[in-house]
């Protein structure tokens, strides 16, 4: 465990300077020069790109530019937003909340209702309710979520004003975004609980357990439920992940603030510092998410270990 | 005697008419199979049958309901709806098979390649193809936007982009679990040249795999570039991709549902078929082999 632990640290460490480069890239892949692209039409006089220039070290050779990008990075320094007229990790520190607390809240959605769905599909298997569950995760998990957050503004604000229309703070302004957000989730998530639900029924000790006549329930959670619950800590892993990028749209459609709304209005309005930011933030949040769930996953599995 | 034929007779799957007929037998794929076709024939025939321009203008017939001149109303421009649905599949269905084809063939590619010759190069193609995967989703799409900017090549490429690792992914580890086969070292002893094995004994084994990809892939990418034009960083207006469409009737919805309601309802039905038809295949190769 300790040397497939520090394996795995081992191996973020490099995925982890990997994703800098990428970000770090950016700026420098962008057609012309990268003061200018900070500056965007903002400043366009010579001396003030020439300040710039030779604040951000752009007359220096590309490794050291990286290296103490990285450096500022890792001390939280991510730049100067000249669009939002601030400094970069103000602007983070400002849109992570609402990111978070939307995706939390997401996820306990998708585990919920993925699980119901999946157990009540897998104990009806081949009825009318299984083939009805898994044509609405099928659905759940095809509809585009920009075109589900407007129908659910569309019935639930605009006709029957349960919910504020946009914005709109608390449990109220999330509940929309949260659902159009974690629906499909819930959809691949049933999916995946169905067929594991399934296999673990058909496993030895519950047919042994079905023969000396263990009763139905305990047989379901005793046996089945749990057993089958193993393989769903990796969808959460994975889910986060399209938590992640889901939220990009979400925010975008119900005018939220967060990380996801942020990203899109920096490459917008070409604010690269930001940009670069916010995308190291969620590869190396996603990547070290990723890495969390298998750990705890060979934890309490320790057979994942021998496979 | 025709070496590759020795080698080669007895691991052919049976291929043909009959068995794509018996894949009909699932129920998902025919549902699928018939998703797709109602929605590739309003597109594809229907602006033949519609007299409306999609981009003509008509500011007196703007936000008009649905009526029998506009089955799906009129959008803030007065612009036939049902015409710019129609056209707008084209685009949004077309840049989906673009996507798919452009990601999925250098990601097979690279995924052959490190799965058949392994060793440093195996190595060095499938760790870039796990920083790839680091970014979750629409993010590297979002990146390479950020880099390439908007519009429908640079969208295409940017989600191009996504689809080489899963592709990659896949490819390899087939590569990976046919290489270990006899019959591959038996090639190999009689002289059989890596391209020649590759062409003939690993792309027929690993079709299966890359078919079912294929299918939810192209519904995924489908869903990807109209996120992207929905957030103005694809497709750009006025040209009607669905996801523009989308973010065109954005504003109206509390005055005029019909804008955002039937684009959004061709495009989830034909993400719906395409994961039918992954699914469908899926079961269909899975009892088969």
């Amino acid at each position: 465990m300790l040397r497939y632990t520090a394996r795995r640290i081992g191996a973020l460490i490099f995925l982890a300077i990997g994703i800098s480069i990428i970000a770090f890239s950016i700026l420098r892949l962008i057609p012309g020069s990268p003061a200018q692209a900070i500056l965007g039409t903002s400043g366009t006089s010579k001396a003030e790109l020439a300040r710039l220039n030779a604040q951000l070290g752009l007359n220096r050779p590309l490794v050291i530019q990286y290296l103490s990008w990285v450096g500022d990075a890792l001390r939280g320094n991510f730049g100067y937003s000249y669009s939002q007229k601030q400094s970069v990790s103000s602007l983070l520190a400002q849109n992570i909340p609402p990111t978070l607390e939307l995706i939390a809240v997401g996820m306990v959605l998708t585990v919920v209702f993925g699980m119901l769905i999946g157990v009540g599909a897998a104990l009806r298997r081949g009825r009318l309710t299984d083939t009805a569950l898994m044509a609405a995760s099928v659905t759940f998990l095809s509809l585009p979520s920009f075109w589900l957050g407007q129908l659910l503004i569309q019935v639930f604000a605009v006709q029957v004003h349960l919910f504020p229309v946009v914005g709109g703070t608390g449990l109220a302004g999330l509940t929309l975004p949260a659902v159009t957000l974690a629906l499909g989730g819930v959809g691949l998530t049933a999916r995946f609980v169905r067929s594991s639900v399934i296999e673990a029924a058909q496993q030895p000790h519950v047919v042994i357990a079905r023969a000396k006549g263990v009763s139905r329930g305990r047989i379901l959670f005793g046996h089945v439920i749990r057993n089958s619950l193993l393989p769903v800590i990796n969808i959460v892993g994975l889910q986060f992940g399209s938590l992640l990028s889901g939220v990009v749209i979400v925010e975008e459609v119900f005018s939220r603030n967060g990380l996801g709304r942020l990203l899109v209005d920096s490459i917008l309005s070409k604010d690269y510092p930001t940009v670069q930011a916010v995308v190291l933030l969620i590869a190396v949040t996603y990547c070290v998410v990723t890495l969390l769930v298998d750990l705890a996953y060979r934890i309490i599995d320790p057979r994942t270990a021998t496979r | 005697m025709d070496t590759t034929a020795v080698v080669s007779a007895g691991v052919t799957p049976p291929r043909g008419r009959s068995r794509l007929a018996g894949a009909f037998r699932h129920k998902s794929l025919a549902i699928g199979v018939a998703l797709i076709v109602i929605v590739l024939a309003v597109v594809i025939i229907g602006p033949f049958l519609n007299s409306h321009n999609p981009d003509a203008v008509n500011p007196g017939a703007a936000f008009d309901p649905p009526s029998a001149a506009h089955p799906f109303g009129t959008d803030s421009f007065g612009r036939d709806m049902l015409s710019r649905v129609e056209t707008g599949g084209r685009y949004t269905i077309t840049a989906a098979i673009v996507i798919v084809l452009l990601g999925g063939v250098v990601g097979i590619a690279l995924g052959i390649v490190a799965g058949y010759f392994r060793g440093v190069l195996g190595f060095v193609i499938m760790r870039l193809m796990d920083l790839l995967l680091a970014f979750p989703g629409l993010l590297l799409a979002l990146t390479a936007a950020a880099i390439l900017g908007s519009g429908l090549t640079n969208g295409v490429l940017a989600l191009a982009i996504i689809a080489v690792p899963a592709y990659a992914r896949v490819a390899e580890g087939a590569t990976i679990e046919i290489r270990n086969r006899p019959y591959i070292d038996a090639a190999t002893s009689v002289g059989v040249n890596p391209f020649t094995m590759i062409t003939r004994h690993v792309l027929p084994n690993v079709r299966d795999d890359l078919l079912v990809l294929t299918s939810s892939w192209i519904g995924l990418s489908a869903l990807w570039i109209a996120a992207l034009g929905f957030i103005g960083l694809g497709v750009q207006p006025p040209t009607p991709e669905w996801g523009t469409l989308l973010s065109g009737g954005q504003d109206y919805l509390s005055v005029a549902w019909w804008i955002t309601t039937f684009p959004g309802i061709f495009l989830a039905l034909f993400v719906i078929g395409t994961n039918l038809i992954g699914d469908g295949l899926r079961d269909h190769f899975d009892k088969t082999l």
